[in-house]
């Protein structure tokens, strides 16, 4: 398990982060959102050792990280890390190298992680040549060739197409059942939601919120109708109604509260002609641009 | 480390553009080791004499101009006269004419002043008897002897030799001080420094870095000798140096004839005591190197573009320069024995230069040496030390210092 208490770090007056806690256990996958500023980065650097923390300890089954090697963190960085004017295969051995491998070892991982992620005919192509989304391929490879115990993935879907996500999507799922401990930074809330059982919220460094997704969404009782329905109509005065949205052919009404959205759910399947409908609890994104958490 | 230096050194070596570069040095090394024959072919009049024309009343006999026949060939103008020639007539006692296709160039100037000025000793010498020419002749030709009292005699002939070196030494600060600073912008630009640092700690990075400078430096300059050797052999097997060392005569650039490449060797003195003190010389140069790198990489450490790395740098270069001209204005007996040659021969960086200076035109004491190496050494550590805290600071883009770093600094 991995467990950080009361982590701070300062840059002068700065504050860079204050008070972080949490554990990690196997097979559990963390989320940590903010804006930019908020103190992500900071957070993954301590973790990697990249940077001191001024107070606090982060321990790995009751054992201080700086008394593990440099093979406990595998760490996905949010820009392109690579050197582009290398061949794929050199890049992934250059690291691996660092990690101290041995050289067997790299061979085998080498092939495994290629061909696990569909990029073996890329081995020996220019890094610069591939697109962007094998490119993040082969830096999630650098990240993951030595087996860490602890993977820190910063912002990993960006700059995918669909069915880059749906195979880092599948990874990932695959990484959690393989019991690693898995944090995830993204902008892309609705993955956080998908992925994370826990989150911590960050802004300008402070922590807004830390614990499991499903507790956070209690602090709300606001929820969302959305539906296709034939003849789009206007709802706002019907009771409970906060707000409503169009997009295209979907309509979403802001309810006060569930109850209040199954009363006009009911109502709405009476009298209209419905394609789909169905009642969403509050998303993180929304949660948080209504203020109910920061 | 080891595949720090490793991967870093292989980038450097196995690219194309440094395997076209040794070619290309392989090809100078080679023109300039047969320049005789290059230079011969492609100007082929160039050790002729210069031919000059003169006026028959003027001409009486060779010995009036007191010519160097190997230099200079006089016609009178009833001799078969072409336009490159050049033509010199007497306008009055003080104005000679000399008439030209082109511009005298410099080293034609020389000759034909001191050709009219021979005429004019002459002319003046043949109107006063045998007793006064005598006079005259000791009175314009005098010997100056030097009596010098300070107790490290120095050799001022060498001062050209001081001059080449300094100029050596400069351009290779110029050279290699950027070459270590360069990689790590780019590694810092291109964020791949984030992901070596999850491996590797900062100082075994930092001081990987140093070791791939110096590396660099010592497998270009094995590289660049392994040329120079190679065509010595070469020339040595071809005529083992005659014609070339026939042509540097001939260019006045060695002052005596030599038969081959061995009695240039014995001619320069090299000799066990000489290999000494060129390799002390080095090492000093070497440790210079490795400072101004470490102050190089550490300031580099701050840059965030590859665009901001020249601006740092240009400046520095600039602080080279500087150094450069105060080291050639320092290079006198004076200041290299008690000046501020001397002193800064003991200053760690500026050592790289005067150290390798005095060591060569005047005997340095041991124990002066060891001054100065320690504290090169000394800076090297002092440097590492307190640079390493910079370079977390600035490869991490974690510029604002925390509390522990200030306390450090403080002490």
């Amino acid at each position: 398990m991995l467990e950080v208490k009361e982590l701070s770090k300062y840059y002068g007056k700065h504050k860079g982060i204050e008070n972080l806690s949490f554990t990690l256990d196997e097979s559990e996958i963390i989320g940590i959102i903010g804006a930019n500023g908020s103190g992500k980065t900071t957070t993954f650097r301590l973790l990697l050792g990249l940077l001191m923390a001024d107070s606090g300890t982060i321990t790995y089954d009751g054992v201080d990280i700086n008394l593990y090697d440099n093979r406990l963190f595998g760490y996905l960085p949010e820009d392109r890390s690579v050197y582009r004017d290398l061949k794929v295969e050199e890049q992934l051995r250059f690291l691996a190298r660092l990690k101290k491998l041995p050289e067997e070892q790299i061979e085998n991982n080498i092939d495994h992680w290629l061909e696990r992620l569909n990029i073996q005919q890329y081995r020996y192509r220019l890094i610069k040549e591939l697109s962007k989304g094998n490119q993040q391929k082969v830096q999630l490879i650098c990240a993951l060739i030595h087996d860490p115990k602890v993977i820190i993935f910063d912002e990993p879907l960006t700059g995918l197409d669909i069915s880059n996500v749906l195979i880092i999507k599948k990874l990932i799922n695959q990484l959690q059942k393989d019991k690693k401990l898995i944090m995830i930074s993204s902008h892309q809330y609705e993955y956080i939601e998908e992925f994370c059982e826990k989150i911590i919220l960050l802004d300008k460094g402070d922590v807004k919120y830390s614990g499991k997704v499903n507790e956070l969404k209690k602090f709300s009782d606001n929820c969302y109708i959305s539906m296709n329905i034939e003849s789009k109509r206007n709802f706002e005065d019907e009771d409970g109604v906060i707000l409503q949205e169009e997009s295209g052919n979907m309509i979403r009404i802001l309810m006060v509260n569930q109850s209040k959205a199954k009363k006009l759910m009911r109502k709405i399947l009476k009298d209209e002609k419905v394609f789909s409908l169905k009642i969403e609890s509050l998303a993180i994104k929304d949660m948080i641009a209504q203020g109910n958490i920061v | 480390m080891k595949h720090l230096i490793k991967f870093s050194l292989k980038r450097r070596f196995n690219n194309k553009a440094i395997i076209v570069l040794n070619i290309l040095m392989l090809i100078i090394v080679g023109l300039l080791m047969f320049a005789d024959k290059v230079i011969l072919y492609l100007q082929p009049g160039l050790f002729n004499p210069l031919t000059v024309y003169v006026d028959s009343s003027l001409y009486q006999d060779k010995e009036m101009f007191k010519i160097d026949e190997t230099e200079v060939r006089i016609r009178t103008l009833n001799d078969s006269f072409k336009d490159e020639d050049i033509q010199i007539n007497k306008e009055t006692d003080n104005v000679w004419h000399v008439r030209s296709k082109y511009p005298l160039t410099s080293k034609e100037t020389t000759v034909i002043y001191g050709m009219i000025q021979n005429y004019n000793h002459y002319l003046l010498l043949n109107g006063l008897n045998y007793k006064d020419v005598g006079l005259i002749n000791d009175t314009l030709n005098f010997e100056m002897v030097n009596d010098v009292s300070a107790d490290s005699k120095i050799d001022v002939t060498k001062q050209n030799i001081i001059f080449m070196i300094i100029t050596s030494i400069y351009f290779m600060m110029l050279s290699y001080s950027s070459v270590i600073a360069n990689e790590v912008v780019y590694e810092k630009t291109s964020k791949i420094l984030e992901l070596i640092l999850t491996s590797v700690s900062a100082k075994t990075h930092f001081i990987s870095k140093m070791l791939i400078g110096w590396l660099t430096i010592m497998i270009q300059t094995m590289i660049t000798g392994l040329i120079i050797v190679f065509w010595f052999w070469i020339r040595s097997l071809y005529d083992s140096g005659f014609n070339l060392l026939m042509f540097l005569y001939n260019l006045k650039i060695i002052p005596v004839e030599l038969m081959n490449f061995k009695e240039l060797f014995s001619f320069l003195n090299i000799d066990l005591n000489v290999i000494g003190l060129f390799m002390v010389a080095l090492l000093f140069l070497v440790l210079g190197i490795l400072l101004l790198q470490m102050i190089m990489v550490i300031i580099s450490s701050f840059v965030s573009s590859i665009e901001e790395s020249s601006n740092v740098q240009a400046p520095c270069y600039l602080i080279l320069l500087v150094v450069y001209y105060f080291a050639l204005w320092a290079n006198d007996p004076y200041q290299m024995s008690e000046g501020v040659g001397r002193i800064m021969s003991f200053v760690p960086f500026f050592s790289m230069l005067f150290m390798p200076c005095r060591l060569l035109i005047q005997s340095v004491t041991a124990y002066e040496i060891m001054i100065a190496l320690l504290c090169a050494i000394l800076a090297i550590f002092f440097i590492m030390d307190f640079g390493l805290i910079f370079y977390k600071q600035g490869i991490l883009d974690n510029h604002k210092m925390s509390k522990r770093i200030k306390k450090k600094i403080a002490i």
